[in-house]
């Protein structure tokens, strides 16, 4: 299971988020959804450790860090890729060619032979026929699932998507959708932020709503058709219920 | 005599001339490269212990017109410490620490705005922080600062000419005495220039492509 347990993150004096716990285990699928700006992607990589939170616990499996860190129990080492995170603005290296940018995470741990699904992989997402490029050569949308192929090749236990469709045109964004829950039944565990309250709605195990930086509501998938709070009420009379 | 006749007729002095000007550039390009790299690490790594003396040093050598730091290190200070150094010896000392200042701004600039989502992104995947330095961090910093190095060479090459100024048998000394063997200054001079255009001019448009070719878009969304 990865949790992170009251985990607080301020910066420059500002707390972005507050005492926050979630928990996804391995094959589940957790959505996060709020307003923007609620603390969706801070809480997100906090909990991937590319971030350290000022204060909580982050549990990976029988792995546990309590925050803030002593120097002596420092080391992430061996932490990532078992936990990773696509990120809303994708980082891809601008130097690498696509082709590389999929592969040399893995070369670099000792992979020698290119991922059997590898093919299918870039076939699926349409990433094929633009291996040979540049990221500032693809578009928004090609660079989102490059981002979404890099981090699916690392098999990790635990991958969390921070918007991962919100550069997607509706065909890619089903195709992404579908493949997510086919990677939940293969037994990843997803966390995933997003503003698709009818996927949070259908294949979510746990939804979470947060604002402000705190969890003010979560449950089951049935807290979207019945919310509790006024609050989220709100939130969701404002979002279309799309698929 | 014409260009070309100037050109045969003081092949051989013109040859030595030039050798000793690209001696100059061969000590002073690697000295100032490394040099320059340490001290804008050191400059970023250890702000305060460092930072203040080398932006000091970079001011220093910035402010100072190159003849002046030339005729300085090699009158004044000679004297002071008693001491007699070939002016080859002085003139790379000058410009290493010129070049030395040039490079050092460049690498601290190109450390501070480094990305370092990037970095974050290495992490993520599981590279090693070894791996993160020499797969993303050092290419990346490699691209960014190789057409600013090519500038600041073309501002050394062309800085060398000063050594003629202390007796350093460079290009620019070889032309004035044949000028003033044969007194066709036009030709000489012309002649000069062509050759410094056109090898700067090379190392300009060399340093235009690699800075059009390694400009990325790092506004990723």
């Amino acid at each position: 299971m990865l949790a992170g347990i009251a985990i607080s993150k301020s910066i420059g004096g500002k707390e972005i988020l507050s005492k926050v716990s979630v928990a996804v285990d391995r094959g589940q699928i957790v959505s996060l959804i709020g307003p923007s700006g609620c603390g969706k992607s801070t809480l997100l990589r906090n909990l991937s450790l590319a971030e350290h939170p000022t204060s909580g616990q982050v549990t990976l499996d029988d792995i546990r860090f309590e925050f803030p860190m002593s120097m002596r129990t420092k080391s992430l080492n061996g932490i990532h890729p078992g936990v990773t995170l696509v990120f809303q603005q994708f980082h891809l290296w601008p130097h690498l060619r696509v082709r590389e940018n999929l592969l040399m995470p893995l070369s670099l741990s000792g992979s020698v032979e290119i991922p059997a699904d590898f093919d299918d992989l870039t076939t699926y997402f349409e990433i094929d026929t633009l291996l040979g490029r540049h990221p500032h050569e693809l578009s928004v949308g090609q660079k989102q699932r490059v981002a979404f192929i890099r981090a699916v090749l690392l098999r990790p236990r635990y991958l969390l998507l921070d918007e991962i469709t919100s550069a997607l045109d509706v065909q890619h964004t089903g195709k992404m959708l579908a493949y997510i829950k086919k990677l939940a039944v293969g037994g990843t565990g997803i966390l995933l932020a997003t503003h698709l309250i009818g996927f949070a709605a259908s294949a979510s195990s746990r939804v979470l709503f947060m604002d402000q930086g705190k969890v003010v509501e979560e449950g089951d998938q049935n807290i979207l058709k019945a919310p509790k709070t006024e609050v989220l009420s709100r939130f969701l009379s404002f979002m279309d219920h799309d698929a | 005599m014409s260009v070309i006749e100037i050109l045969t007729a003081y092949r051989t002095q013109l040859g030595e001339g030039l050798r000793v000007t690209l001696l100059l550039c061969a000590f002073v390009y690697p000295l100032g490269i490394v040099l320059g790299a340490l001290v804008g690490i050191a400059r970023f790594r250890w702000r305060r212990l460092a930072g203040i003396p080398g932006l000091a040093f970079s001011l220093l050598m910035s402010s100072t017109p190159v003849i002046v730091l030339l005729f300085w290190l090699h009158y004044p200070l000679q004297y002071m410490l008693q001491i007699v150094v070939d002016p080859f010896i002085t003139s790379v000392v000058a410009l290493t620490a010129i070049m030395t200042a040039i490079v050092s701004d460049q690498v601290r600039t190109t450390l501070v705005d480094f990305p370092l989502q990037y970095s974050v992104a290495a992490r993520i995947c599981g590279l090693t922080p070894r791996q993160t330095v020499f797969k993303i961090q050092l290419p990346i910093i490699a691209r960014q600062i190789l057409p600013q190095l090519l500038f600041a060479m073309v501002i050394v090459l062309q800085m060398t000419l000063f050594a003629s100024m202390i007796g350093v048998t460079e290009l620019f000394r070889v032309a004035q005495r044949i000028n003033s063997d044969i007194y066709q200054p036009v030709e000489i001079y012309s002649a000069l220039a062509v050759f410094f255009i056109g090898v700067c001019a090379a190392m300009n448009i060399m340093a235009y492509w690699l800075k059009s070719r390694f400009k990325w878009s790092f506004s990723e969304a």
